[in-house]
């Protein structure tokens, strides 16, 4: 026979210290809570209420460049580090930690197109309108330097090798391997080189003016793809040497970046203002479209966690997106910035990086209401607990409504308006073929959005 | 092994050549050189035979030798008949022989590439370069042939095992495409092994970055953490710090004032502000850009014409660089020649445009609005702004010599009428443009004499001109006559001028005193409005209408027309049309503006009289008894099913009765204020409930005496009655059920779908007999039929239709509508798994602590300040193979 006793551990009720939180011993059945699901919507309510007014992104502006951003990179080893190259060809070498420039690289005589760091972090390569390749030692910028009350002037410093392309003409895009001490430039065409030698280790070219970007696969490193000027995605393999796979869109896209977390996938920004996600066993149909954008979409990057990319258009505002979200999670806009030509999620997935024609770096919380800096466990609980309840609700009306909303410029509401009125004319003319079409114009017409765009898939 | 097996091409090139080679030697075989080309198998017959010719003493060849011995043979024979000597073996073997010294780098014989021996022996042989035929040049020389026997032992042995050459390789297009498709089967095969790993990533509910991140992590050595670890240790240290200490220079600080200092070579106030004009002007240029694309919008051609002339909005030009962006820079940016005529110009433009003087502003329209516009300050500061406004559109007299393209210009705006007027009559002018303008009428004196002036010149000037007829002298005579007619005229007129010139100079002081309302021609409509507020304010007005209204009763259709018959005046804002009509338009106007009056008046005492006759009706309907309310009244207060209801009810005060049922919403209510009147009974309502009904009998019981007697006879002294009937007649009269019912009913049929009937309008399709007897059409029996079927069908599926005692609201409540979802969310297969989803709590009050970590926890977890790797293949995996 089994005896339950009461019994009560002195200990477990005693607190060590007046600040001691005292143990709630709560008896859990349900039944005690019959309104527990108002009160946890009342709270998701709240909650999402609070990440809306708490939403404040931006961080700060990294200034002095003298003329528009055109290229960002992010070091892949170290968080604080970020180079950004502007249409004047000058490099600088940012502090992320003081937001202070430590180095201005200079040397492009034409805006610097492509900027990327090696994947050990040492070194880092840069191409422009000059049609030279430049490699520059990391510079390390002394403790000193950082910890400085400003105000001295910037140390310049040169390139270490500089490499003319072999096919001539501007060099459009730089992207470094994974995991060997190779890169690839576009421009032209595709070249691969080798550091430390100024002679292409190899050149790809298939039918295609000009190349506009190129972006090794961080997981699979010899795989890499680049876009083209004819409205193309290309494929290629360091190993077997050859291009492999061609798609070709309705329109041109201009950047490109691959998930760090799964290997096959990678998305596309596209100037039809739109971003698809393709898979590249399977290019004849998009994994997702990523829509939002008023205007040509100039630059994507993955966050390291591959849950979320951002974006930056034309239309001044940079953009974030789930890996799998039609729409964008949140959009950044500022009075002051202009188009955005480059960003970039840090290495850790919290911040994001935009640069834009305004001559500005600028740096954003990745997540707008979230709060940086160490919490407390307490803290850190309700956050997750905050949180959770808003996944749990997110489908309820008045939270959605909430939670979806995203205040734009006045130029980009009405820019919206425009698009979702010439997309109801199409789709209005669209059905009106259908209905006196021929008996199979319902297949013609309704195509699946994800295949529309594409044209052809070219082996 | 063969060389000849791998040259492909080569031999291709020698097939092609040795064609060439032969077509010189042969013209007569051009049939069979085309054959060759597209089938060489059977084209080489004759090539066969002298081949034969040639290798006639190859006795090795044992296949061979019956033919050649038979060939020979009947060579012979034919020689000997002939009785031609036999031609020299020798002779014919050069003959073959010429044709491979002929070879060259180039040049390959007529046997190379064509159909051999070997191809004979096997006639499914490909055609192409054969040993033999690479042979044939070695042969014949006797010690050359014995050198080099074995090897062609031995390559004869190879040519009879039948070694085919390779085939033509496929184009470069084809082979690369065939290339990539191979390599990207390759890699897309390779890059599968990802899925399994992706697969399952994406299903974790949670992404875990932290352990694998942790130890990755690259932590920063802080300047202090380094200067408060930092001992130094060693004599070579410590020297060093010795002398840092001596040099100043032993913290970061001192360091750093002194890399301050050596590097200050370029001030960074200087760099701040030149990075901050270059950020303006960028900011200037973006601005300006939507500017132009703003600008380049606007459709109206008038607007651009205007544009281009007065550059108000000129958009940067490319190669100059020039910017005019907003007006006062454009102003800037004109001509110094002509800057003030241009700037006048430039305003006049804008004023059209803009009409900013025209009463258009916020604080005028509430004035005028509100009927302060007579006020003294108010009207004067409108007057102002209407001059102003005036001033402004007026084009002012420039010089003579720009006068003729001016007017070209002018005739372009119908609205610049006015200038045109300035020039034929001077003196008028003042008048027009609002009475008061001295400057005005000054510069169109000014321009006027300048005028007469130069006509008096230019006809001075024009009389030596003449030639031709006019030079005849009788002719002349007249002409002269005529020009001293002329130019009296014209000193009379400037004289004219001159002498209102000083008018106008003298009257400078006084003029606006003229400014009033009715000799201002040019001061718009609001001039008439206050007048008529002014009339109508004062009681004289009022009277007046008030006759007017008592009076045209009876011929109000009379009235009405009269009053709209006057056509409108249209507005005389800019005083265009009024200007040439000069003063005695002035009593016209008050004339008008009196029949304004009246035609006001008419209007007013119309709408008065309306307002009368619709009281008069709600009066009479009152007193008389509106049959309509009449009918409605019973169908509100007193239910149809009511059989025990005995309904006398005074008119007027049952709808007393049913206002204040509705209006308190009780029906209790309604019938304590019945019996308060002491009128009889009076049941108002429909379905009051169970509890209302028994108070009303306890209450009614008294006045209900006779009606209960009616209705139970038998009530009065039977003693044995049961439980049940005691019940029965203790609620007598109550028809709870059928109340309920009705109720049900009621409730029901209002949250019904409603249905439009198309119904035939009254009066049509009734006309004669047969339409009457032929009733209502088919259509509209159809849409009947169909709307009750809807209707049946709505009352069919609702939850309460089986449930008689329940009445189940299925009404939308909106406020209920914000806490559910209209649709099952995508992810979700379900409701009911929805709904499970929601069931449990997440909180920390309703869990335990694990599973409150485990229910809220992220679905990315990562170290704050971590550089996350992208992803590796795990070691312990092995990518599925491929079978």
């Amino acid at each position: 026979m089994k005896i339950k006793a009461i019994s009560r551990v002195e200990e477990d009720y005693t607190r060590e210290c007046k600040a001691d939180l005292l143990k709630v011993h709560r008896n859990l059945d349900p039944a005690l809570r019959p309104l527990h699901r108002a009160k946890e919507y009342k709270r998701a309510l709240n909650a999402v209420k609070l990440d809306k007014t708490f939403a404040k992104p931006f961080l700060g502006a990294l200034e002095g460049h003298n003329d528009g951003i055109t290229s960002l990179a992010k070091s892949p080893t170290h968080l604080s580090v970020v180079l950004s190259g502007a249409a004047d060809g000058e490099i600088r070498l940012w502090d992320m930690t003081s937001r202070r420039s430590l180095r201005i690289l200079y040397g492009h005589a034409g805006a610097v197109r492509g900027l990327s760091v090696t994947y050990d972090g040492r070194r880092c390569i840069s191409c422009g309108d000059d049609g030279t390749i430049r490699l520059w030692p990391m510079p390390r910028a002394a403790l000193s330097e950082m910890f400085s009350s400003g105000g001295s002037v910037i140390p310049r410093q040169h390139a270490k090798l500089v490499c003319d392309t072999k096919t001539g003409g501007a060099l459009r895009d730089v992207d470094c391997h994974w995991g060997k001490e190779t890169f690839a430039t576009a421009g032209a065409a595709v070249e691969i080189w080798s550091e430390g030698r100024t002679e292409p280790a190899a050149q790809f070219s298939w039918g295609v003016d000009t190349v506009l970007s190129v972006r090794f696969n961080p997981v699979e490193p010899d795989v890499f793809a680049s876009c083209g000027s004819d409205r193309s995605i290309a494929l290629y393999d360091v190993r077997t040497q050859t291009p492999i796979r061609k798609l070709v869109m309705q329109t041109k896209s201009t950047k490109l970046s691959w998930n760090p977390m799964e290997a096959f996938n990678f998305t596309v920004a596209n100037e039809d203002t739109n971003l698809y996600s393709f898979d590249m066993r399977k290019l004849t149909v998009a994994t997702c479209i990523h829509k939002d954008f008023v205007s040509a979409v100039l630059d994507v990057d993955y966050s390291p966690t591959g849950r979320e990319f951002v974006a930056g258009s034309y239309d001044r505002t940079v953009r974030i997106f789930d890996y799998n979200g039609g729409h964008s999670r949140d959009v950044y806009h500022l009075k002051r910035m202009q188009r955005v030509f480059c960003t970039r999620f840090s290495m850790d997935g919290t911040y994001v990086i935009s640069g834009s024609d305004d001559m500005n770096v600028r740096v954003w919380k990745a997540k707008a209401g979230s709060q940086l800096g160490t919490l407390l466990p307490r803290e850190k609980r309700a956050k997750q607990y905050r949180n959770a309840l808003q996944e749990r609700f997110k489908h309820m009306p008045e939270i959605k409504k909430i939670a979806r909303h995203q205040h734009v410029p006045k130029a980009i509401h009405q820019a919206q308006k425009m698009r979702r009125t010439m997309e109801g004319a199409v789709r209005k003319k669209k059905a009106n073929r259908v209905e006196h079409g021929a008996a199979n114009a319902a297949v013609e017409e309704y195509m699946p959005a994800r295949k529309e765009r594409i044209v052809a898939e070219v082996e | 092994m063969l060389e000849s097996e791998s040259d492909e091409p080569e031999e291709a090139r020698a097939n092609g050549v040795a064609d060439l080679s032969e077509e010189d030697d042969d013209d007569d075989e051009d049939g069979e050189e085309m054959d060759e080309e597209d089938d060489s198998e059977p084209a080489s017959a004759e090539e066969e035979e002298e081949e034969d010719e040639e290798d006639e003493e190859d006795d090795e060849e044992e296949d061979e030798e019956d033919d050649e011995e038979d060939e020979e043979a009947r060579a012979a024979l034919v020689s000997d008949v002939v009785g031609v000597p036999r031609a020299d073996k020798r002779r014919r073997l050069k003959r073959g022989i010429t044709e491979h010294g002929r070879e060259g780098e180039f040049a390959l014989g007529p046997a190379v590439g064509s159909a051999n021996e070997t191809d004979l022996t096997d006639p499914g042989a490909p055609p192409g370069l054969s040993i033999a035929s690479l042979m044939a040049s070695v042969e014949g020389q006797g010690a050359a042939a014995a050198a080099i026997g074995s090897a062609r032992r031995r390559l004869d042995r190879l040519a009879n095992k039948k070694a085919t050459p390779d085939a033509v390789p496929l184009p470069r297009v084809v082979n690369e495409r065939i290339e990539r498709k191979a390599a990207y089967e390759t890699t897309k095969a390779d890059i599968a092994k990802w899925q399994p790993i992706v697969k399952e990533n994406r299903e974790k509910p949670t992404l875990n970055f932290v352990g694998v991140e942790r130890d990755k992590m690259h932590r920063k050595k802080t300047l202090a953490s380094i200067n408060t670890d930092f001992v130094p240790e060693n004599d070579f240290e410590k020297e060093i710090m010795a002398h840092l200490k001596e040099a100043n220079a032993l913290t970061g600080e001192d360091v750093e004032r002194a890399e301050d200092l050596a590097l200050n070579e370029l001030t960074p106030e200087e760099a701040r502000e030149r990075r901050a004009r270059l950020a303006k002007m960028r900011n200037l240029l973006f601005k300006h850009e939507m500017k132009a694309k703003r600008v380049k919008a606007i459709k109206s051609k008038t607007f651009h014409r205007h544009n281009r002339k007065t550059g108000a909005m000129k958009v940067i030009d490319g190669e100059t660089g020039e910017e005019i962006g907003d007006d006062d820079a454009a102003l800037e940016g004109l001509d110094p020649d002509n800057s003030v005529e241009a700037k006048r110009e430039y305003l006049r433009a804008q004023e059209r445009m803009l009409l900013k003087h025209k009463n258009t502003s916020r604080w005028a329209k509430r004035a005028i609005k509100k009927g302060l516009a007579h006020l003294p300050g108010t009207k004067e500061a409108i007057a102002e702004q209407l001059r102003i406004g005036q001033e402004l559109k007026r084009k002012i007299g420039i010089g003579g010599e720009r006068g003729a393209s001016r007017d070209d210009d002018d005739d372009e705006y119908s609205t610049d009428a006015e200038t045109d007027s300035d020039d034929d009559a001077p003196g008028v002018v003042g008048g027009g443009a609002g009475a008061g303008d001295v400057n005005d009428r000054r510069r169109a004196l000014a321009k006027a004499k300048l005028r007469t002036m130069q006509a008096i010149e230019e006809g001075a000037a024009g009389a030596e001109e003449e030639g031709g007829l006019f030079a005849l002298p009788f002719m002349a005579r007249h002409m002269k006559k005529k020009r001293e007619e002329a130019e009296e005229e014209a000193k009379q007129l400037l004289r004219d001028i001159e002498r209102a010139e000083r008018e106008a100079a003298a009257g400078a002081g006084g003029s606006d005193d003229d400014e009033g309302f009715g000799g201002g021609l040019g001061d718009g409509d609001w001039g008439k409005g206050a007048e008529k507020f002014e009339e109508t304010d004062d009681g004289v007005g009022q009277r007046r209408s008030r006759i007017v209204s008592f009076g045209g009763g009876v011929t109000a259709g009379g009235g009405g027309p009269s009053g709209n018959a006057k056509p409108k005046r249209p507005p005389r804002e800019d005083g265009s049309d009024s200007e040439n009509d000069g003063g005695p338009r002035e009593l016209g106007d008050d004339v008008d503006d009196d029949d304004e009056d009246a035609a006001i008046d008419r209007n007013e005492t119309k709408m008065k009289r309306g307002a009368n006759r619709a009281a008069r009706r709600a009066a009479a309907a009152g007193e008389a008894g509106d049959p309509l309310a009449a009918a409605q009244v019973p169908e509100v207060s007193g239910p149809a099913t009511h059989p025990a209801a005995t309904v006398t009810v005074h008119q007027s005060e049952v709808k007393e009765l049913t206002a204040a049922a509705k209006k308190s919403g009780s029906a209790l209510k309604a019938r304590m204020a019945a019996r308060a009147s002491g009128r009889g009974a009076v049941v108002v309502t429909a379905g009051p409930k169970p509890a209302d009904r028994k108070i009303d009998m306890a209450m009614d019981r008294d006045d209900d005496d006779d009606d209960d007697a009616k209705n139970h006879p038998a009530s009065n002294g039977v003693a044995d009655l049961n439980q049940r009937d005691l019940l029965s007649r203790a609620f007598a009269g109550d028809d709870v059920v059928g109340e309920f019912e009705a109720d049900k009913n009621a409730e029901v049929t209002d949250e019904l779908p409603k249905v439009d009937v198309p119904k035939q309008m009254p009066g049509w399709g009734g006309w004669a007999d047969v339409q009457a007897k032929r009733g209502p059409p088919k259509w509209q029996l159809e849409a009947e039929r169909k709307a009750r079927a809807t209707q049946q069908k709505a009352l069919k599926a609702r939850r309460d239709a089986n449930l008689k005692h329940v009445v189940i609201s299925e009404r939308y409540d909106k406020k209920v509508a914000g806490f559910n979802v209209e649709h099952v969310p995508h992810g979700f297969d379900s409701k009911a798994v929805y709904e499970g989803s929601m069931r449990t709590p997440l909180g920390p009050d309703a869990n335990t602590d694990k599973s409150f970590r485990d229910l809220t926890r992220p679905k990315v977890l990562v170290n704050a300040g971590a550089v996350i790797r992208p992803m590796t293949f795990p070691k312990g995996r092995r990518p599925k193979q491929k079978e």
